[in-house]
């Protein structure tokens, strides 16, 4: 379980996160939404211990890792699979080292045919078989998220983090991201925190959803409640119109 | 009561007071960044310490590192040390024949100065202008493309991962490549003596070899140690603390070079004083 309580955290006097509270429970699928510019992706990176809070605490499988010694928290951190933004593919390595990255430095294979079966494996569940040797740059930028995605999820990690997996790949592949996204989760009991801005991907994949407003959470609730909210942020929001207590240059 | 001069009103006192205050500002805060930054190389080179000793060795990126730093600076390295050498046997041959009516020392002058200054200075300069912009220009791109914070999630430690093999490279390279330019430059000034000056060969090497000692050649290494270190800490420091994409990196990259440079220079004075203080060289 992932526990978030009282996160503030403040990047040169601008204050992103105001007091932000959040439990995610074991084997569900939280998706969290809200404008570009918000917080989601701070959040998540103080999830997996990559940024630390001012103030609060981060509790994972109840270690608050806000406090811990790199050691450690890098222990802590092998639970988790992260897919970046920009995929963050390391330039330098091929397809295949990109994927295996993982299993090697945390040891997690020594085999290096079983590596490379895992590697096929994760390839093919992200639809994008015998490109191994294939250096980043010669990927397009929906091939490259999914290899960032196939790289999260090679070394069967217990949480997976996924900021914006469907922009910038075509409805289609979106589609089958999100069936991988539902298929972690039921066929390995994967606790998914998805961060998304596309509302139809966040409705398929999502057991809650989490609004985020002003460096907190606005609402948080079912995929129904959130459908029929009554909150005029959550609302406008989620239907997509200029007109509303949120405006242009609120960036929320 | 305070006692206001002739033509001074009070509302000019007060903006005085508060440009005053400004002034104390700016330079607050610019010392205060001045001391963050040093904190920062500090923790940066205990960590360096700590991971280098750490196991497993990453022996590949480590070769890698090294061939990139050593192998491929041979060449520039090579011209700059050949071309000095020359130079200086040409300058030093000139000004004693100008002086004493004959080209004399010209061998002695090159030799230490190649081997205690210009070696060990030149070529740190020359890697941290070819490597230094190279690690801060990789390391940077790699920071705002999130791959650092992808090294974390997925287990490494960009420290381990990144920076020691780099470092090593820094600290083992410099030196190496400092002897093989103190050989070229001092070949360069023989060419010279003995080909333009006519110095017989047996002068030009006698001129060295008798008064060049062990230590004069350990001090051009200890400073070249230290050189090496100074172009690792800085170019790697500021990779790791690139910000704003691509004009970020850049910036950081010219910063980078720029305080590598600036810092070998100011170093080597205070090194080299401090080493004839020990009676090294």
């Amino acid at each position: 379980m992932i526990k978030l309580t009282g996160i503030y955290k403040k990047f040169n006097q601008q204050e992103v996160l105001r007091g932000l509270d959040l439990t995610i429970n074991d084997g569900e699928t939280i998706v969290i939404i809200g404008r570009s510019g918000c917080g989601k992706s701070v959040t998540l990176k103080h999830i997996v211990g990559l940024l630390k809070p001012d103030q609060g605490s981060v509790e994972v499988d109840d270690v608050n890792i806000a406090t811990l010694p790199p050691l450690e928290l890098q222990s802590i951190q092998k639970k988790f699979g992260f897919l970046f933004q920009g995929a963050a593919l390391f330039d330098s390595l091929n397809v295949s080292d990109n994927i295996s990255f993982g299993l090697r430095t945390q040891h997690l294979m020594s085999d290096e045919k079983k590596i490379q079966e895992r590697v096929a494996e994760c390839l093919r569940l992200v639809g994008l078989e015998g490109i191994e040797h294939t250096m980043p740059s010669e990927l397009s930028g929906g091939m490259r998220k999914r290899v960032g995605l196939a790289r999260a999820i090679a070394a069967k990690p217990q949480y997976v983090l996924y900021d914006e997996p469907t922009t910038g790949v075509d409805p289609i592949m979106s589609d089958a991201i999100n069936d991988l996204i539902i298929n972690m989760k039921e066929k390995l009991g994967v606790t998914s925190i998805v961060v998304t801005h596309d509302m139809v991907s966040a409705y398929t994949v999502a057991d809650r959803i989490a609004m985020m407003y002003h460096g907190t959470i606005q609402q948080i609730g079912t995929t129904r409640e959130i459908k029929n909210t009554l909150d005029p942020v959550v609302k406008q929001f989620i239907t997509g119109t200029a007109k509303g207590p949120i405006t242009l240059e609120d960036r929320g | 009561m305070h006692k206001h001069l002739p033509g001074e009103s009070l509302e000019q006192k007060i903006e005085e007071r508060l440009e005053e205050d400004k002034v104390i500002k700016f330079l607050g805060k610019y010392i205060v960044g001045i001391a963050d930054h040093i904190g920062k190389l500090v923790l940066l080179f205990f960590q360096i310490i700590f991971w280098t000793f750490r196991r497993p060795y990453d022996f590949k990126n480590i070769n890698k590192q090294m061939n990139e730093v050593g192998v491929n600076s041979l060449v520039v390295t090579s011209l700059t040390s050949i071309s000095v050498g020359m130079v200086l046997a040409l300058q030093m041959g000139a000004a004693s024949k100008n002086i004493l009516g004959e080209p004399l020392y010209v061998g002695t002058a090159v030799g230490f100065s190649m081997v205690k200054e210009l070696g060990p200075v030149l070529t740190s300069i020359v890697i941290a202008g070819r490597v230094g912009a190279a690690i801060t220009a990789e390391l940077g791109t790699m920071r705002v493309t999130e791959q650092i914070d992808a090294l974390y999630t997925l287990g490494a430690n960009p420290v381990k991962y990144l920076v020691v093999p780099r470092f090593l490279s820094c600290v083992v390279m410099v030196p190496i490549l400092t002897i093989y330019s103190n050989i070229l430059g001092i070949v360069g000034g023989f060419f010279v003596s003995v080909y333009k000056m006519a110095i017989p060969s047996t002068r030009y090497y006698h001129d060295i070899v008798d008064f060049l000692r062990g230590k004069d050649i350990i001090h051009g290494l200890i400073k070249c140690v230290v050189f090496g270190i100074i172009i690792a800490l800085i170019s790697c420091y500021k990779g790791f603390t690139t910000e704003g994409g691509a004009e970020g990196v850049g910036k950081a990259t010219t910063q980078s070079v720029v305080i590598s440079m600036v810092l070998i220079l100011v170093t080597d004075t205070f090194l080299t004083n401090i080493l004839q203080f020990i009676g090294i060289g």
